[in-house]
């Protein structure tokens, strides 16, 4: 009886996230923030380019969030990443908003792609989409009001040379076409990583996927 | 003359510094609270890094007067822009390095562990946390390789053979993290991280009188600065 009840235990143990699923999500979010800060950051660094900063951010992440999602598949493994990227977003002097829209959008992304049993290519894909569109946060709260960015942006110190630039460059057609630029840009990098995943690590044995839900 | 903080006291210190900084009404008085930040770095410990980083931000403060004479020539805008950002940014890295390079991750779990903060988050943020250098290691380690294999790992190579240069920086890298992954864990699990009972540490973590008297004083400075910000801005 009690070897019975062991084995029940284990297998809803199975369920949870182990210390190996949260030593891999720690070691894979690291990735992905060095990603996206490398391919943010030549965007960042110019008022004509800087709404163009989220579809950078979005193009590089993909095959380590597919990687991660697929060695994991347990729930909760979008939200803590959405959590521990938002946290260091937050303290390395982002936009509140950028890290506000990795814990909610990841949490979301989470929700989407537990729905395919995170086995589904298209829902994981949708999830890392979702959480790439975080960064775009900063720049809806910039459209919807200007203002009360532009303040807050001041008390982060930055320039107002930088503004008239920006300004200049914010067109009314710039929000949705950033928006969909991001969508491309992380369907592309979730494109590249399923074709790298059964390349490559599914040969290597780091994964088992075959693309198909259960 | 390292003075041992609590790590509760660190993680405050970064809060607040993070406050010291949005609030901050001048360019000057940002710089002014660096240098206390990169003081308070002396009294903790081992200071190399972060004076590194704050030689690094008086030259980018120097970069930005300069080019900011040349601000209508385009190359002007950008040098001037590129020096605007990373001003911008700098401090708050400041800060998390200061706390990164001060703290042993144990202390750093067992302070996280006392704020009530889950297992789950803990974790993987510690690990995060010492692995985010190891990567950027790993990356310059591979383009060495992939030069030596005759594959141009700059963004030129990219655009002529873009399959090709994709897979020889993901797949490394990610192999590597994938046996990181196993190693950590088995190391972590040999040290009984999964075991039930209350986590312990051999440097005793608890509030001293040093750690109340520094938080006094940084909330002190967080009032008089925002009680103060109304002379500044005209």
């Amino acid at each position: 009886m009690s070897t019975i009840k062991e084995c029940i235990i284990m297998v809803e143990k199975k369920e949870q996230l182990d210390v190996k699923d949260l030593i891999t999500i720690g070691v894979f979010s690291a990735i992905v923030v060095v990603l996206i800060f490398v391919g943010g950051v030549f965007f960042a660094i110019n008022p004509v380019l800087t709404f163009w900063t989220p579809v950078g951010c979005a193009l590089l992440p993909g095959p380590v969030f597919l990687l991660l999602v697929a060695k994991v598949r347990k729930k909760g493994v979008i939200t803590i990443c959405g959590l521990v990227v938002g946290l260091v977003t937050f303290f390395t002097g982002m936009f509140w908003g950028i890290a506000v829209g990795y814990v909610v959008l990841g949490a979301v992304g989470d929700v989407i792609a537990k729905s395919g049993e995170y086995r589904s290519f298209a829902r994981n894909a949708v999830a890392y989409i979702l959480f790439s569109l975080s960064f775009c946060t900063s720049f809806i709260v910039f459209f919807m009001n200007r203002s009360y960015w532009l303040s807050s942006m001041m008390e982060y110190g930055v320039d107002e040379a930088y503004f008239e630039t920006m300004v200049a460059a914010a067109r009314e057609w710039i929000l949705p076409t950033m928006i969909v630029g991001t969508v491309l840009s992380a369907l592309l990098s979730a494109l590249v990583g399923k074709r790298l995943l059964h390349k490559q690590f599914e040969k290597a044995g780091i994964v088992s996927w075959n693309g198909a839900p259960r | 003359m390292a003075v041992a903080l609590d790590p509760r006291t660190k993680i405050f210190f970064l809060l607040i510094g993070n406050l010291f900084i949005v609030f901050a009404p001048t360019q000057t008085v940002e710089a002014g609270f660096v240098m206390f930040f990169l003081l308070v770095a002396v009294v903790l410990g081992p200071a190399l890094p972060v004076l590194k980083m704050v030689g690094v931000y008086l030259l980018l403060l120097f970069l930005q007067a300069v080019s900011a004479v040349w601000v209508g020539m385009w190359w002007g805008l950008m040098l001037s822009t590129f020096s605007q950002f990373m001003t911008m940014v700098l401090p708050y890295v400041l800060l998390a390095v200061i706390l990164v390079s001060t703290t042993k991750v144990s202390e750093f779990m067992e302070a996280l562990y006392k704020l009530r903060v889950s297992k789950k988050i803990v974790i993987p943020l510690a690990v995060m946390i010492r692995y985010v250098p190891v990567v950027s290691e790993d990356f310059t380690m591979i383009k060495d390789a992939m030069r030596m294999r005759g594959i141009n790992p700059s963004f030129l190579g990219f655009v002529r053979r873009p399959l090709e240069t994709i897979e020889c920086l993901y797949v490394p890298m990610l192999m590597s993290a994938a046996k990181v992954v196993d190693e950590l864990s088995a190391a972590a699990v040999t040290r009984g991280i999964e075991n039930k009972a209350r986590r312990t540490c051999v440097v005793p973590i608890r509030f001293g009188a040093v750690d109340y008297a520094f938080v006094i004083f940084l909330v002190a400075i967080l009032i008089v600065e925002i009680a103060l910000n109304g002379y500044f801005v005209s």
